[in-house]
């Protein structure tokens, strides 16, 4: 009897389930409308407000993946473990980074314009996504270097331990898709700005050849006042290179974010017509499988209350 | 009893997505209209801004084109015109008649070496210039936002809610072919 009970309130989740989905899919379905509804604008022609773009992506500075190294605009990775437990076998992340808080550009043929990734959705695909390691197998040597350098132990006793790496990135002068919020610069900039510095120091602390030239007295030891000079030398290296960026930016004042009166921020790799179909997918699956899934549990519900003799 | 509680569930989802769906197209259509303003609005404080530039330009001009006189008032009287230019027609045909006395100011300007050479004036038509192509990519953005708007209210079943609604056909920015050629003001101007 308890166990009838127990069923009948899971299969009742996912009867709630069925309305919940239904109710996403026209959530999809308004998304899907939006992108369809808003005509391209150019960076040139920018006002305001909601705005549709289409360009390549072109850095503020130029990044590097973690993982493979490669230079990019914005990039984000994800390193997993594969953890056995007797009942539980699972994925566990052990290293998680973006570089979500550095804008990049959009460049079309009237201008460019300063993206804010963060809180954007991120359309794109893996670049790597990669399981290796495990019983008496090796990880390849560009990854255990990036193990290594994160303190991430991966020998077992026989081999190495399994693991999962996801990185994705968007290239110098790939093309893109953004539909975001038009919203004027303000002292936010000088924020982002010091994030620009701190992704850049970052890179070049992990680079020898670097550490090896601002060691001026080459003792093999950095002192206080040696990482000061080489902080104020990569500041104005930036400084340069965005005072080169405003004079080539038609909207400058300008950038592209996340602005609390829209939902909605997408950054996306694909084309729009790729991106619509996506989400038309996405809406019928959820239009069809909602309604289906709840007939489904109702029907079994009903099934088990008349076992259990409540309709005779 | 199995059955017909699965069919009124069958029912209310049918009946539910119909609603919503209704809703959607509503607010859908609601949010393509307002994007028709806001486009026109934004074209709207470009040409103003370029309405403003106008009075500087043909005083600059005026030292240095004594004999163009004819075409400074031309100038002047069509920004006369494209202020009081009240529909999205009116005003297209009177910028686009302004644009190209504006142009042909230009071309003139190439036989005074000395305006040529006057930096105020050089800012000014590089301004210009520039608010003249922001105004042909919003308009391009405006047109496209009718023509969403326009296809949306005749396809089906955005139509009925549409036509329930009264949501109606809107004009589109559309500057002919003879309207760029055509720069006879009409002087009569309002006193």
């Amino acid at each position: 009897m308890e166990n009838n009970i127990d069923d009948i309130i899971g299969t009742a989740v996912i009867f709630i389930m069925g309305f919940i989905f239904f109710f996403y899919g026209f959530m999809q379905l308004r998304r899907k409308r939006l992108i369809e509804d808003m005509p391209t604008s150019t960076v040139r022609g920018l006002a305001l407000g909601l705005v549709e773009l289409q360009g390549v992506a072109r850095p503020s500075i130029i990044l590097r993946s973690p993982i493979t190294l490669t230079e990019c605009c914005v990039y984000e990775y994800k390193v997993e473990q594969y953890c056995e437990h007797r009942k539980d076998d699972k994925w566990v992340t052990v290293a998680y980074g973006n570089s979500f808080k550095v804008p990049f550009y959009l460049e079309d043929k009237t201008g460019k314009v300063k993206i804010c990734p963060e809180e954007a959705e991120m359309l794109w695909s893996d670049r790597l996504s990669y399981i290796t390691g495990g019983f008496r197998k090796q990880i390849p040597d560009f990854l255990t270097t990036f193990l290594e350098k994160n303190g991430i132990k991966y020998r077992s006793w026989l081999g190495t331990k399994k693991f999962r790496f996801t990185e994705r990135y968007f290239l110098e002068g790939e093309p893109i898709y953004v539909l975001g919020t038009a919203v004027p610069e303000n002292e936010q900039s000088l924020e982002v700005d010091k994030q620009c510095l701190i992704q850049r120091l970052e890179e070049l602390k992990s680079d020898p050849q670097w550490i090896k030239q601002i060691d001026t007295n080459q003792d093999g030891y950095i002192s206080q006042e040696e990482w000061d000079k080489a902080v104020a030398q990569i500041e104005s290296e930036l400084l340069s290179s965005a005072i080169k960026d405003s004079s080539l930016d038609n909207a400058s004042g300008i950038k592209i974010c996340k602005a609390n009166s829209e939902e909605v921020f997408i950054i996306g790799t694909e084309n729009q017509h790729l991106i619509i179909k996506n989400f038309s997918w996405d809406m019928l699956k959820y239009l069809l499988g909602g309604p289906l899934l709840s007939l489904g549990a109702l029907g079994y519900i009903l099934w088990r209350l008349k076992g259990m003799g409540f309709f005779n | 009893m199995v059955i017909s509680v699965m069919l009124w569930l069958v029912l209310i989802f049918v009946a539910l997505g119909i609603i919503i769906y209704a809703v959607a197209i509503y607010n859908g259509l609601v949010r393509l209209s307002r994007n028709i303003e806001k486009a026109w609005a934004n074209i709207d404080v470009i040409l103003k801004q370029r309405r403003d530039e106008i009075p500087k330009l043909v005083k600059t001009c005026e030292g240095y084109m004594q004999y163009e006189q004819d075409t400074l008032e031309k100038i002047t009287a069509a920004r006369t015109f494209c202020i009081q230019a009240k529909t999205v027609a009116e005003t297209a045909q009177k910028e686009a008649q302004l644009s190209s006395l504006l142009r042909q100011l230009f071309a003139v300007a190439e036989n005074y070496p000395s305006l040529k050479a006057d930096q105020t004036f050089l800012q000014l038509q590089q301004r210009i210039s520039y608010l003249e192509n922001q105004i042909a990519d919003r308009r391009e953005l405006y047109n496209d936002s009718v023509n969403n708007y326009n296809i949306r209210i005749h396809q089906i079943p955005d139509m009925f809610v549409a036509r329930l609604c009264g949501f109606s056909d809107k004009e589109l920015f559309n500057i002919t072919d003879t309207e760029r050629k055509d720069v006879d003001i009409d002087f009569n101007l309002p006193k």
